[in-house]
């Protein structure tokens, strides 16, 4: 399972790449919108984990830009929310997004079974 | 998240959280120059998201609360384009004091000051 982790905090990337790559995950990162869409183009990931507030390319914008690409948009993507997000969220899913997980609260078993659910019926 | 896990992330944590403290400090003089500066309150809006969502993760809810504060402030200004008040400035002043001292603490004792002062400051605004 090829993951890409789209996310500008190094906290996060840290651990939540560290976490998926114990379960045996490959695990590819980029710190901002424009850095994960070219990622998105070169490594054809499983699924993509998105943060949705980061500079340059936010969330939103990484989204519309891979609906708008045929082979781009069959990709599923998981978008991280946190508290005080929920219309964010709402509108992620408009854009496309399949779900949502909470960075805040970390649940490692609701994480790995979205990531693996999702990748697997790509 | 257990003991282990929280003990293996601090010091990742500090090394992040410090790093969104000392920039929500230089875009605060950044303010202080230009109340209207796009590049300041979005620098804020964003280090006060992470740190927020970190902090929670971590078990710091207090600087987690602060932050959920400036960001829901700070949301409607950036997306305004407006122009940052002197008691918000004077608010992120002292955060960023209180913010620091708080860094120190987690990293010595593993808690948080009393920050319910500060809180309640952005509650008010």
């Amino acid at each position: 399972m090829k993951v890409l982790l789209i996310e500008d905090d190094t906290f996060f990337r840290e651990f939540y790449s560290s976490k998926l790559q114990q379960t045996g995950m490959e695990v590819e990162m980029a710190a901002d919108g424009e850095e994960g869409l070219a990622k998105v183009a070169k490594v054809k990931p499983d699924v993509i984990l998105l943060d949705i507030i980061m500079p340059k390319k936010d969330g939103f914008e990484v989204l519309q830009s891979l609906s708008e690409s045929p082979s781009l948009k069959k990709i599923p993507v998981i978008v991280f929310s946190t508290l005080g997000q929920d219309s964010d969220v709402e509108k992620a899913k408009k854009l496309g997004a399949v779900d949502y997980i909470n960075k805040s609260f970390f649940d490692f078993d609701k994480l790995k079974s979205k990531v693996v659910a999702f990748g697997k019926g790509k | 998240m257990t003991d282990i896990d929280l003990s293996s992330y601090k010091a990742l944590y500090l090394q992040t959280a410090r790093q969104y403290v000392s920039d929500i400090r230089q875009a605060v003089e950044a303010l202080k120059l230009n109340p209207s500066d796009d590049s300041a309150i979005t620098k804020i809006y964003i280090s006060a998201h992470s740190l927020k969502s970190q902090s929670i993760m971590m078990g710091f809810t207090q600087i987690g609360q602060v932050c959920m504060l400036i960001e829901a402030k700070f949301k409607p200004l950036r997306e305004q384009q407006s122009t940052v008040s002197p008691a918000i400035i004077a608010a992120l002043n002292d955060t960023v004091t209180v913010a620091t001292v708080t860094m120190d603490s987690i990293e010595k004792d593993n808690k948080e000051q009393d920050l319910s002062s500060i809180i309640s400051t952005w509650g008010q605004l």
